[in-house]
């Protein structure tokens, strides 16, 4: 058990009568690219924020490199949320001087030299830049740490092929290779060739875990594949009656 | 160069290939540094510790050395060459025969065929 | 680490704030000579009607101005203390603030410090925008606050040290007054957070639910305190003028609002501590 960077024993949560986390069981050791694979309303964004503090669970154990979501852990981890998550008045260079201030992990030339490459101008406010600047800035923040887990949700949702290679070779080319990455997406056949291990998620549960290579060894295909047979036809109402 | 990957084998395995290919065709020349495993898989666009795999790979097979003070380079022994250039055209003339055989073509049938082909 | 969350805090708040605590003043200047000029020319018959009737419209517009900045100081002070902590925290910017290596309490804190502050600085300049109106607006004014001034002060030197000890915890109060309805919303919002839907509210529910709980508690306080004490330690309305209050009265109320405040802080900690929920 020890040595694993991510530890989670059944863990549920509901919202209310919504069930997002069942009993959800899920260990990751450190070094690794991992997908965090599912349909949408799965449990994704629940998993990772629960690794991440912003939720508390019902029941279960989740540990972060042997420690419950907190001070600690929250220093060692870098979270990509799934919207922009900044107060519009503040400049590029004050949420670079937030993070400095706060993360000892932040590498603020990394950052401005990410800033110039992409010519975003620091001086700006948060609130004049377009949706896409948004979200290069917040990749560039959560990029230029070098945490030991970067929790990245739904990164490359919603852009096109180019920024999507620009975000997934950002991604490659910065992380630090001592940590984990855990990408949660659905689009599995852009991800697939960065990633060593992938974890399918379903109704708040793991329902399978492997290395990429293993699958396509194994089954002989590719892990977009064995998403689509293992997620396919489940029909109305799920399951057998 | 442009690295091609497909979805039905795993990526590790065709990254050795393809790295094989290119040090064979002499892309990398011998006794050359490969870059760093990182540089690798950014350019390939692949995970760093899949990359890992396929240089380890190359080790294996003597392609490349890896020593302390030069990193990995091509490896300067002709022997290994030549031998995996064999090896890889085995490969490529056992493919040949088996999809002319799929077509219906008898071995000679095929080998003549082959020799109209290059005039 | 409070230190620096207190400083970013601080940073989003002196945008808003700097123009506002500014303009309330400024426009009491204004409305205070337009006034002396309406009292000045009114009775000057070689100066056209219309000219003293501008000048009245004048005076009107500025007193509407002034009454609207000390209406929008206010409103401002609230929807802001409010605001930063519902948006700062439980929404979006909350994403951002408690993935940050810090502890719950810290982020409670400097919200209430920098609120607290804003508060009292926002009724500091409300009342110095009312000084600056009487003290400008006519001679009279400024002739019978001088003569007061002058008596109150001859009095004040001739008291004892109760007196300075008393002021000092009126103001003591007062600040942790300020501080105490502050964490009052806080805790309303925290618990309000707590309601799977319409958790705004939940949120005024639960003020509203935290004002009677409190009444009736203080009350019953109030009532046992009263009776088990002699009658005179407890008559805090003293005769004598200058010692408006009695000190055992000050610190008894002194450390009621600051129980208060511990158990808003301590239901607000919590929550966000253990039931954490950004959707």
């Amino acid at each position: 058990m020890s040595g694993m960077l991510i530890q989670c024993q059944e863990v549920w949560k509901n919202y209310g009568s919504k069930r997002a986390l069942q009993g959800l069981n899920l260990q990751l050791e450190s070094g690794k690219i991992v997908g965090l694979l599912g349909p949408n309303g799965s449990g994704k964004t629940t998993l990772i924020k629960t690794l991440n503090g912003l939720l508390t669970p019902d029941h279960g154990v989740v540990l972060v490199d042997g420690e419950e979501p907190g001070t600690y852990t929250k220093s060692i981890v870098s979270y990509l949320p799934d919207k922009p998550y900044f107060a519009g008045w503040m400049k590029v260079s004050d949420l670079f001087d937030l993070f400095e201030d706060f993360y000892e992990d932040f590498d603020r030339q990394k950052a401005d030299q990410m800033c110039k490459a992409l010519q975003i101008d620091e001086r700006l406010r948060m609130k004049t830049l377009s949706k896409g600047t948004k979200e290069k800035v917040q990749l560039i923040l959560v990029m230029s740490r070098q945490a030991r887990l970067y929790l990245l949700d739904e990164p490359i949702a919603g852009v096109d092929p180019a920024a999507r290679d620009y975000i997934l070779s950002t991604i490659l080319n910065n992380y630090n290779p001592e940590g984990t990455v855990l990408i949660s997406t659905h689009l599995i056949s852009d991800v697939e060739r960065v990633l060593d291990e992938v974890v399918f998620i379903r109704d708040g549960r793991v329902v399978f875990q492997d290395l990429v290579d293993n699958i396509r060894e194994k089954e002989g295909k590719s892990v977009d594949e064995l998403f689509r047979e293992v997620f396919r036809t489940v029909p109305f109402g799920g399951g057998e009656w | 160069m442009e690295w091609k990957l497909d979805d039905s084998r795993p990526i590790w395995i065709q990254l050795q290939e393809q790295l094989t290919r290119k040090i064979l065709s002499g892309w990398y020349h011998e006794g050359e540094k490969l870059p760093s495993v990182r540089e690798l898989a950014s350019e390939a666009g692949v995970n760093p510790n899949t990359m890992q795999r396929a240089l380890v790979g190359l080790d294996m097979e003597g392609l490349t050395v890896t020593n302390r003070t030069m990193g990995r380079t091509v490896t300067e022994d002709h022997a290994v060459l030549e031998g995996m250039r064999g090896t890889l055209a085995e490969g490529i003339i056992r493919q040949f025969y088996e999809s002319a055989a799929e077509l219906g073509y008898t071995k000679a049938q095929a080998l003549e065929l082959l020799k109209r082909s290059d005039g | 680490m409070l230190g620096k969350l207190i400083k970013y805090d601080l940073k989003s708040m002196s945008r808003a704030f700097i123009p506002m605590w500014l303009l309330a003043p400024v426009v009491a200047l204004m409305l205070s000579f337009s006034i002396r000029g309406t009292v000045a020319w009114a009775n000057q018959s070689r100066l056209g009607s219309l000219f003293v009737v501008g000048n009245g419209l004048l005076m009107a517009i500025m007193g509407i101005l002034f009454f609207g900045a000390l209406v929008g100081l206010f409103v401002m002070t609230v929807v802001f203390v409010i605001q930063r902590f519902w948006n700062g925290l439980l929404k979006e910017e909350g994403y951002l603030m408690f993935t940050l290596p810090v502890k719950t309490w810290e982020l409670v804190v400097s919200k209430a410090l920098t609120a607290t502050l804003v508060s009292g600085v926002s009724i500091l300049m409300g009342i110095f925008s009312g000084m600056i109106l009487a003290v400008f607006s006519t001679e009279e004014v400024i002739r019978s606050l001088s003569m007061a001034w002058k008596y109150v002060f001859s009095e004040i030197i001739e008291l004892g040290p109760t007196f300075w000890l008393n002021v000092l915890l009126f103001i003591l109060l007062l600040i942790l007054g300020t501080a105490q309805s502050i964490y009052h919303a806080y805790a309303a919002m925290a618990i309000g957070h707590l309601f799977q839907t319409h958790k705004v509210v939940g949120s005024c529910v639960s003020y509203i639910a935290i004002s009677i709980t409190v009444s009736i508690v203080s009350n019953i306080v109030n009532a046992i305190v009263s009776t088990a004490l002699p009658d005179n330690w407890f008559n805090y309305w003293s005769y004598d003028l200058m010692e408006m209050m009695s000190t055992a009265y000050l610190l008894y109320l002194i450390l009621g609002t600051f129980l208060e405040l511990v158990v808003y802080h301590v239901i607000t900690e919590r929550i966000l501590s253990t039931k954490l929920n950004l959707e």
